[in-house]
């Protein structure tokens, strides 16, 4: 049979998983699965055609330049999944406190880091992940020392709250295997689940806002040109400048929004996801995110019709010195840590 | 091999060869058919240090006595 012409591999077939690596590029058989809407990871060399005067006109000799792993991974926040908060926990690149709140009912909370020194007491750093990328029912990739440039979070009224995670690796190679595929069973996170609260700080009493919409995003700046003499793959991907915003949708009644960017006033922002589904001792499989300096830029809007004004709220989330971060972010679940 | 799904998180496994039309543990069953790769890979998953499938030993069959006459 052709090429081609043989029974066609299907999207739905398709599977990705994560897993840490404690060694930089090192890969670890990922067996948390995550439900996604689409993938583009992929492994791609650079070619060198050499421009050496030759006696023709065309090119004799080409070599193979640097090799690059990277891709995109979108899909329902589900944060009873593993293999999501794993993404998170790399995009955050600090430290996983884990507190048990019952038998079946843990707190977890994030912080920012460095994504080299991240480590809890007795357990190694979290450098990166691995991931593995099964592209219909058979042939799989192993993607190892993959690291989270930018992640995004967002909802608006009518959907699911999705993630993009935007990935760079080291390295990828074919695999004759994929291990058992194992979701989790628990929803994801609705647009009813979603409230957003303001205020001066996190410590005192925040305000629930009305909002259409957000959009929430890290991004950690990978510098994912660094490597050596000897190698075609990358030797290092280390974060650099880390830049967090925030974009908030709502229906213009007020010159609140407009007098914060005037003034230039700090606003702290928490941006809670819940599914509302129980895990034990009324914790629900939720998750906040918590912005303890927001300023807002953009704040006006824009009349294009009879019908009701809206307005796109930028906001810039900066370092704030009394939480000692930029952002940190509680998920809860019935996963015991993240160690 | 039977194997025992010792977890409480609900989770969906799409296919094995014994389920494959899928089944959710723990809420449908805990005690499922897989096979020696199956479980190798299912092995790997945990909860914090807590493996969340173990082997079911199978139970000795006691063999009766027989009287000498």
């Amino acid at each position: 049979m052709a090429v081609g012409s043989g029974i066609a591999q299907l999207g739905y077939q398709s599977a990705i998983a994560i897993a840490k690596e404690t060694a930089f590029g090192t890969f670890v058989t990922a067996t948390s699965f995550i439900e996604f809407n689409s993938e583009s990871f992929k492994f791609s060399r650079e070619e060198i055609k050499l421009e050496a005067i030759n006696s023709t006109r065309d090119f004799k000799k080409r070599l193979i330049g640097k090799e690059t792993v990277e891709g995109a991974l979108e899909g329902p926040l589900n944060v009873a999944s593993d293999g999501i908060v794993n993404i998170i926990k790399q995009a955050m690149g600090g430290s996983v406190a884990s507190t048990a709140l019952s038998t079946t009912a843990f707190k977890h909370v994030l912080s920012v880091g460095n994504m080299e020194d991240n480590a809890s007491t007795g357990t190694d750093d979290m450098k990166s992940l691995s991931v593995v990328v099964r592209k219909g029912a058979t042939n799989t990739w192993d993607a190892a020392g993959m690291r989270v440039n930018t992640l995004t979070i967002k909802g608006e009224v009518g959907g699911a709250v999705t993630f993009n995670a935007e990935m760079v690796g080291q390295s990828m190679s074919i695999t004759s295997t994929c291990p058992a595929i194992t979701l989790s069973d628990v929803l994801p996170v609705n647009f009813t689940g979603i409230s957003i609260k303001t205020g001066i700080s996190l410590t005192t009493s925040l305000t629930a806002e009305c909002f259409t919409g957000f959009e929430f995003t890290i991004n950690n700046n990978l510098d994912a040109d660094q490597r050596c003499l000897g190698s075609r793959s990358i030797a290092i991907l280390p974060p650099i400048r880390r830049e967090v915003m925030v974009k908030l949708s709502q229906r213009f009644d007020t010159l609140t929004s407009y007098t914060r960017a005037l003034d230039n006033t700090v606003t702290a922002i928490q941006i809670i996801l819940n599914t509302d589904t129980a895990i034990a001792d009324a914790t629900t499989y939720s998750m906040s995110i918590d912005l303890p300096s927001v300023y807002f830029n953009s704040n006006m809007p824009e009349v294009g019709d009879i019908g009701v004004l809206n307005v796109e709220l930028e906001g810039t989330c900066m370092y704030n010195s009394a939480t000692s971060n930029v952002l940190e972010m509680s998920i809860y679940n019935a996963t015991t840590d993240y160690l | 091999m039977k194997v025992k799904y010792t977890d409480h998180r609900p989770i969906f496994i799409p296919y094995l060869e014994s389920r494959t039309g899928g089944v959710v543990l723990p809420n449908e069953t805990n005690i499922i058919e897989v096979t020696t790769s199956e479980f190798s890979s299912l092995q790997k998953m945990r909860n914090g240090t807590k493996k969340c499938f173990e082997k079911i030993k199978p139970v000795p069959v006691k063999v009766p006595e027989t009287s000498e006459e």
